[in-house]
């Protein structure tokens, strides 16, 4: 009996040891730790004999001996009696002939002085005897102070010579013992590192973040993370990439707090999270761009694009018109106001498009619901009944083959492809117009171009001031040109035939799918979205996802979020989210983003500051101008606005009234390459003349003066100085042309006098960045002289021969450059 | 108790003590042996092949202001190209690249093609841009020799 426990207890205690064994075999932090002093140890090691080495070296040795052997040598030498001797001797008589030299010169000067009088007596009387005595004189006096020079000259370069030799071979000594010193002291530092390398202790390291509420012991075996000595080394052994803990010390921030994990467990499955019921496993590798989001939730984040893109994607893609997500400014709906829709579109069109709107506009942000064909029939009767009082005035497109020619023109001329595109190319800031034909009515089209905002209080399309024949001469473009036999055509207009019955199921549908969310609809206006709150998304665990009746991914936050994007229902068929056709890319950059919307506790010391939204609203004419015209689309003024054109908030400053005023009469583009996108608006003089006096008034830079130049300041030699600039020094002329010569990516500068004020020019070339922030243009740091000088030449830059036949260049900036 | 009997457990007592003293020979000669952890076996992607944050900074610098001379592939034909004395450098160009320290990228991008005995058609883009940023630039060009849009360029 007893032995049969004996047995069984011994076995027992040989498992137990076994596994005692296997833990301290299997890698662990203490085995990390020790193969990393390994490591910096035998580094330091072959630092050290090298240092030793080159401190040691024969050749280093061999210089070092045969320099001081020279200097000893030259320093006796020049320390020798009879060298002093020489050396004092050399030196009293430099003295002596520099005075003598002195009294020499003086005399030439009292001869001269004499010459000079009596030359002009000569002319007068004729004492010719006098003069050639004097002469004689003169020439034997400029010979004595030729010779003292000489001598001086001569004397002075033997001492000069005798000091230099003993004074650049201490030099040099001086320089190797120096570099000697140095190494030695590299050596010793080496040594210490070493030391303090040995006597590390192999221990649990431990960072206490009391504001985060956290303990991390990350480095414990990420001993290489912190240390810059292994960059190419494997993990845990590496140093932490980038520029990341020069910001973001472990110190302060820890390693969770962007990793995720377990930062107290001190096993590898375990700190990584990869154990059950953990909810922040390790975040991986693509996906860390999220964790920057946690704290930088407004700007753009330096070296994070995916995590810029997906904030902007979910913004753009109208994710916050069904879901709330904290850190994004409320924006605008981003589909159109839907309020009177019955007035603009076709029945047969409607169907389709609510049928698979990418259909009709391949990039179109609208998502596809899936609607069966009774929801569709439904929601095309609603949204047909949504009509104002007064139905839009009926109208036939004219297809009269001038107006057309003329509408075309128009078309052209008015630049509508800036913001619209026509089969794929052209801007993006408004819907697609190749099938425009077969999607709304000549009456509607007449209507909406006459006065935009009549039917859309909140359209970006800007009112162009056209004339009754301009408007008709567009619909018939408009009408003719962007028309797809595929599609229902224009002219066949049936009519629907609808009920209450049909309107209140409409309804039903309409808050089921959240279209409030992108569009306004009236009796919507204060309905809730129907999409999840994603304020805390990030955060939400593993068991709390809904993987439904899908069984093909796993079970990880990532793989169901980027399942969700990719194919929204395919958890549950009862799923109400549209399909947005994201492509991968945009699914990994939404996925990123997503990832940052965390309600974790963030002290606020660790946040980044938010820049407040810009509340500037123009006053006056100047601002009812622009909230007709929908500068704010393209335009920045003051922090708000657009960045597809220039900033104006300095206009007024920068470019001179006239060229402002002819400007806005006829616009055109300063930068070759840039397609001509300001439209013309066709404001009438007045109009024009607000636009600058505000400009003048208020869209000023105090500090930059009008002129800078007084008129006689602006001479050759100044613009002949600032050429030499232009070409040499700074090759302005690779991004810029004057005349024909030149790149083309910078503005045209031959007429730039004209254009830009003294001020904002001189400004501009001694850091343009101050002027604008984001500007493309190389900064030189230019001294005041050379802004001026590079000024007067643009200032005073002439069409050359070569130049003056080309047509006044209609040109044009955009983007940042001096415009 | 020094019965014949009792010999037998004793030996085997023995024997099983012996694989226990060699176990504890092999720990104490062999001691931890650290091996490089491998990535968590989670189910998540590993990095996607292709540029990695800092390398697609740097694209994005490099297609904002470069690409108008040095061209969108890196291969020197950007639009601006035609109008500059010097032909801009060919990125994809890997022999040529392959003799270039990362010093010298950085330098030449941050003092100019004048500064380092080069065209000083090329600008000093030191004040412009930080030397991250730089960095960043030198990363992508680095990728560009050898890119498939370069193969693709070829094609072309």
């Amino acid at each position: 009996m007893i032995r049969r426990w004996s047995a069984i207890s011994g076995a027992l205690l040989l498992l137990l040891f076994l596994l005692v064994v296997y833990l301290e075999v299997t890698p662990n932090w203490k085995s990390y730790q020790q193969r990393f002093n390994h490591m910096e140890e035998a580094k330091l090691k072959e630092d050290f004999r090298r240092a030793s080495e080159r401190l040691g070296h024969p050749e280093m040795r061999e210089r070092l001996r045969a320099l001081q052997a020279e200097h000893r040598r030259l320093r006796d030498e020049f320390e020798k009696p009879e060298t002093q001797q020489d050396y004092h001797e050399a030196s009293r008589t430099l003295r002596d002939l520099e005075e003598r030299l002195e009294r020499a010169q003086a005399n030439l000067q009292k001869i001269r002085a004499e010459y000079q009088s009596l030359e002009r007596d000569f002319i007068l009387a004729s004492e010719e005897r006098q003069m050639a005595q004097l002469k004689r004189k003169l020439e034997a006096a400029k010979v004595v102070v030729a010779q003292a020079v000489a001598a001086r000259d001569g004397l002075k370069q033997q001492v000069d010579a005798q000091r230099a030799r003993v004074n650049a071979c201490t030099a040099n000594l001086k320089a190797i013992e120096q570099q000697l010193t140095q190494i030695a002291a590299e050596k010793e530092k080496l040594a210490a590192d070493l030391a303090k390398v040995r006597a590390r202790k192999i221990e649990i390291q431990q960072v206490s973040l009391d504001e985060l509420s956290m303990v991390d012991r990350c480095t414990t075996c990420h001993v290489g993370a912190t240390r810059t000595l292994f960059r190419d080394a494997a993990v845990p052994f590496r140093a932490h990439a980038g520029y990341y803990l020069e910001d973001h010390p472990v110190g302060k921030f820890g390693c969770a707090t962007c990793h995720g994990g377990q930062p107290r467990a001190t096993k590898m499955r375990a700190a990584h999270g990869d154990v059950p019921h953990w909810p922040k496993p390790l975040i991986p590798n693509p996906f860390l761009g999220g964790s920057c989001g946690k704290c930088h939730r407004e700007e753009e984040v330096p070296f994070e694009p995916p995590l810029n893109d997906g904030r902007k994607l979910f913004a753009e893609a109208g994710c916050v018109g069904c879901h709330d997500a904290e850190g994004l400014r409320p924006k605008e709906k981003i589909g159109p106001d839907l309020s009177r829709v019955g007035e603009k579109v076709q029945p047969e069109w409607l169907s389709r498009w609510l049928r698979n709107p990418r259909d009709y506009l391949p990039r179109t942000r609208m998502p596809n619901f899936l609607l069966s064909d009774e929801e569709i029939a439904t929601l095309q009767k609603f949204l047909l009944s949504l009509k104002s009082q007064q139905p839009p005035a009926e109208m036939v497109a004219p297809h009269a083959p001038e107006l057309i020619a003329a509408g075309e023109k128009l078309f052209r001329e008015s630049r509508c492809i800036t913001c619209h595109a026509v089969e794929g190319r052209g801007g993006t800031l408004a819907p697609d117009l190749s099938r425009v034909a077969n999607k709304v009515g000549p009456g509607w089209v007449y209507r909406f171009l006459k006065d935009p905002k009549q039917y859309f209080p909140r359209t970006r399309m800007p009112r162009y001031r056209f004339d009754e024949e301009q408007l008709r001469a567009l619909v018939a473009y408009l009408m003719d040109k962007f028309q797809d036999s595929e599609w229902p055509a224009p002219e066949k207009v049936q009519q629907v035939a609808i009920t209450e019955a049909d309107l209140a199921a409409g309804r039903i549908l309409v808050r089921k799918y959240g279209c409030y969310g992108c569009h306004d609809l009236p009796g919507f206006e204060k309905a809730a979205k129907v999409g999840t709150e994603l304020n805390a998304f990030a955060d939400k665990e593993v068991e709390r996802l809904d993987f439904g009746t899908f069984k093909g991914i796993p079970k990880s936050w990532y793989a169901w979020t980027r399942t969700k994007l990719k194919s929204p229902r395919i958890f549950r068929d009862s799923l109400k989210m549209p399909d947005f056709a994201f492509t991968d890319e945009e699914v990994e950059v939404l996925t990123v983003f997503l990832g940052s919307l965390s309600e974790e506790n963030i002290p606020p010391g660790y946040r980044a500051p938010l820049k407040p939204a810009s509340t500037y609203e123009p006053e006056g004419e100047f601002g009812k101008l622009v909230a007709d015209l929908n500068c704010f689309v393209c335009h920045t003024i003051r922090g708000r606005g657009g960045t597809l054109a220039p900033d104006l908030s300095n206009l007024g400053s920068r470019v001179r009234s006239d060229w402002l005023r002819a400007f806005l009469k006829n616009p055109y583009s300063v930068r070759l390459y840039m397609p001509e996108r300001m439209p013309k608006f066709n404001l009438t003089d007045a109009e024009v003349e607000t636009i600058v006096s505000y400009a003048k008034m208020v869209l000023v830079n105090d500090s930059i003066p009008e002129k800078v130049f007084a008129p006689r300041e602006l001479t050759t030699a100044l613009a002949a100085q600032g050429r030499r600039l232009y070409f040499q020094k700074y090759a302005c002329q690779a991004c810029h042309q004057i005349g024909l010569e030149g790149g083309a990516i910078g503005p045209e500068l031959t007429e730039i006098s004209k254009r830009l004020t003294e001020g904002w020019l001189l400004a501009w070339l001694k850091g343009s960045q101050k002027l604008v922030p984001n500007v493309k243009e190389p900064q030189y740091g230019m001294s005041e002289e050379e802004a001026r000088a590079l000024a007067a030449f643009l200032l005073t830059v002439k069409k050359t021969n070569r130049a003056a036949g080309r047509v006044p260049a209609p040109v044009a900036p955009s983007g940042n450059g001096p415009s | 108790m020094r019965s014949p009997q009792n010999q037998g457990p004793r030996l085997r007592y023995a024997i099983l003590l012996l694989p226990l003293l060699a176990a504890f020979a092999a720990a104490w000669r062999l001691g931890p042996q650290a091996q490089p952890l491998a990535q968590p076996t989670a189910a998540v992607p590993a990095q996607p092949p292709g540029l990695s944050r800092v390398e697609e900074t740097g694209k994005r610098l490099y297609v904002a202001i470069c690409a108008y001379c040095h061209g969108v592939n890196g291969d020197g034909f950007g639009l601006n190209a035609p109008n500059l004395a010097v032909p801009p450098r060919d990125h994809t160009d890997a022999s040529y690249m392959a003799s270039r320290t990362e010093e010298q990228l950085f330098a030449v991008i941050k003092y100019g093609g004048g500064a380092q005995g080069k065209s000083n058609l090329m600008p000093p883009w030191g004040g412009r841009l930080s030397d991250r940023e730089i960095t960043a630039l030198v990363a992508y060009v680095r990728t560009l020799p050898g890119t498939p849009a370069k193969q693709q360029n070829m094609k072309q």
